[in-house]
């Protein structure tokens, strides 16, 4: 028995913007990987700054391809300063990539002011011979991270409800700044897992709806299924919620892994 | 009347700065020996310009969320943008972005985040130079504002309104500025009225400073009176800026109204004019 992971990815700017301005990023991505080598990671890039966009793709792209270990036994205080170093090499990576001669004044002024993204990323262990693992996952930011089994929500993280997203969480900054330190902003969770488990990563607007959802009791991946497998619109679905204001207008993302056994 | 209109690239907003350069504004700035008003102004334009443009700017470029018009009078009443800008009325904000009249580079000191200070080079754009000459012909500026400005609602009949911001030391030697400022006020679009904002930086001793009154009551001068009543009851998301921001303390009927020879009231009152309450 071979475990590997389902992935698939939908997206949209925000109503009113044209697709190269969508700010959302995530990695990896939509395709069948193997369950123990494959991290995940979905990251929202502030609007506020200039280039929240193309720290957020590195940021997710830099998770996915690093060699972290998040281990279920580990403290608190050894992830946090795993993730500060990755952090680090993260935002030299990201700098070096940015020709500061080319850019017009008020894009260097902007570069020097830094670029925000939230963190909602996730690995597996799963022994080859078991039909059960552990799933670890941190975040930074209201980005979030939700399990269904047998048709219910097993697992909610790092919110657990829709009163809790406002419009000014910590976000990752591309330049580290004197005393801001990332302990106390950072989330780690580790949960066990089943092979039939769904997994979903999603930014903040759409997490909010889909937390409203639950707690009127309704089962909103059922809304998201058809749209992972093309038999729906994201666009359709957003345009509805929009017009009810059921959802504020942002970009939105929505990755859903599924564990796949191959016998 | 809501003052709630989103501002977004398809419905922008519009300011205007308004900014007497006559030959008074070459006097010093109480307390700055050797820094003349008109220096003081200019440099709070260019800043506020700057940092209009940082909020709009994007990694693909400057998105257009407003229009940015000066105006100055003195010697003669027109635009004032210097360089590529000259001679324009309004401008979108990304070509204010795009053509500065020159970026000047100053070194500041900084945290170098380990405990030490390096030098840094800034680039400050500038678009507006320092002027003092002339006569004040204020009502023949605020009639070329409402002008430009009637314009521009035209096109734009549900932005959110367009902000005025005048900056003045004296007198107006046009004749009485009330009925010019009160048809300026007059102007709307579907989302409230024009706002407008006085900044009298009195050359008067002895005047106390006052930002946001309520009523004209403390004020003794005419010119101040005149300016008080030409100036818009703050918006409800303004007044948050200035409580929230800026360690005010104003209620309901504050106005837009300053009357001090301190610059750092003027740049108060350019941050709460100019900041949007419903950006996209």
């Amino acid at each position: 028995m071979n475990s590997r992971v389902a992935i698939k990815t939908v997206f949209a700017a925000k109503y009113g913007n044209a697709a190269i301005e969508y700010e959302d990023a995530f990695f990896p991505d939509s395709g069948s990987y193997d369950i123990t080598g494959i991290r995940c990671a979905v990251c929202d890039g502030a609007t506020e700054a200039a280039f929240s966009g193309s720290w957020a793709r590195h940021l997710a792209r830099s998770f996915g391809q690093s060699g972290l270990q998040l281990s279920a036994h580990q403290e608190i205080g050894i992830i946090e300063e795993s993730i500060d170093e990755f952090l680090g090499v993260a935002r030299e990576k990201w700098i070096s990539t940015i020709d500061r001669s080319s850019l017009p004044w008020y894009a260097e002024e902007q570069l020097d002011r830094g670029a925000f993204a939230t963190l909602v990323g996730m690995q597996f262990t799963l022994p080859a011979t078991e039909k059960a693992g552990i799933w670890t996952s941190v975040a930074v930011g209201d980005s979030c991270l939700f399990q269904v089994r047998q048709g219910s929500l097993w697992a909610r993280f790092p919110l657990t409800q829709s009163d809790q997203f406002n419009t000014s969480p910590y976000l990752i900054s591309s330049k580290k700044e004197p005393g801001d330190d990332i302990a106390g902003h950072l989330s780690f969770t580790s949960r066990e897992l089943e092979l039939n488990d769904t997994f979903y990563l999603m930014t903040d607007a759409i997490s909010c709806w889909f937390l409203k959802q639950v707690e009127v009791g309704g089962a909103p991946w059922e809304l998201l299924d058809p749209i992972l497998e093309g038999k729906d619109s994201l666009d359709s679905l957003l345009d509805q919620l929009r017009r009810e204001r059921e959802i504020r207008n942002d970009d939105v993302t929505v990755m859903r892994i599924q564990i796949v056994v191959e016998q | 009347m809501t003052y709630s209109a989103e501002i977004s690239r398809s419905n922008p907003t519009c300011f205007m700065f308004l900014i007497d350069r006559s030959g008074s504004m070459g006097d010093s700035v109480p307390a700055q020996e050797g820094r003349t008003k008109a220096d003081a102004v200019a440099a709070a334009i260019n800043r506020l310009l700057q940092n209009l443009v940082i909020r709009c700017a994007k990694e693909e470029g400057i998105r257009d969320y407003f229009s940015v018009g000066v105006v100055g009078y003195g010697d003669h009443v027109g635009p004032a943008f210097s360089g590529p800008l000259a001679g324009r009325d309004l401008v979108s904000i990304s070509e204010v972005g795009n053509s500065p009249a020159r970026v000047d580079v100053v070194a500041k000191k900084t945290d170098d985040g380990a405990g030490g200070i390096i030098d840094q080079q800034i680039k400050m754009p500038i678009w507006f130079d320092p002027i003092a000459s002339g006569g004040t012909p204020m009502c023949q500026a605020l009639e070329l504002a409402k002008t430009t400005l009637q314009n521009w609602i035209a096109q734009h009949p549900t932005s959110f309104p367009p902000v005025v911001i005048h900056i003045t030391d004296g007198e107006s030697t046009d004749g009485d500025p009330s009925g010019a400022l009160q048809s300026l006020k007059a102007l709307s679009t579907q989302d409230g009225n024009l706002l407008v904002f006085n900044v009298h930086i009195s050359s008067e001793t002895g005047t106390t400073p006052l930002a946001f009154p309520e009523s004209a009551n403390q004020l003794s001068s005419k010119y101040s009176q005149i300016l008080f009543n030409g100036s818009s009851i703050l918006t409800p998301f303004m007044r948050s800026v200035a409580n929230d921001q800026h360690g005010l303390n104003l209620s309901d009927g504050a106005r837009g109204f300053v009357l001090n020879g301190d610059m750092v009231l003027v740049i108060q009152a350019l941050d709460i004019g100019t900041r949007p309450s419903n950006l996209r």
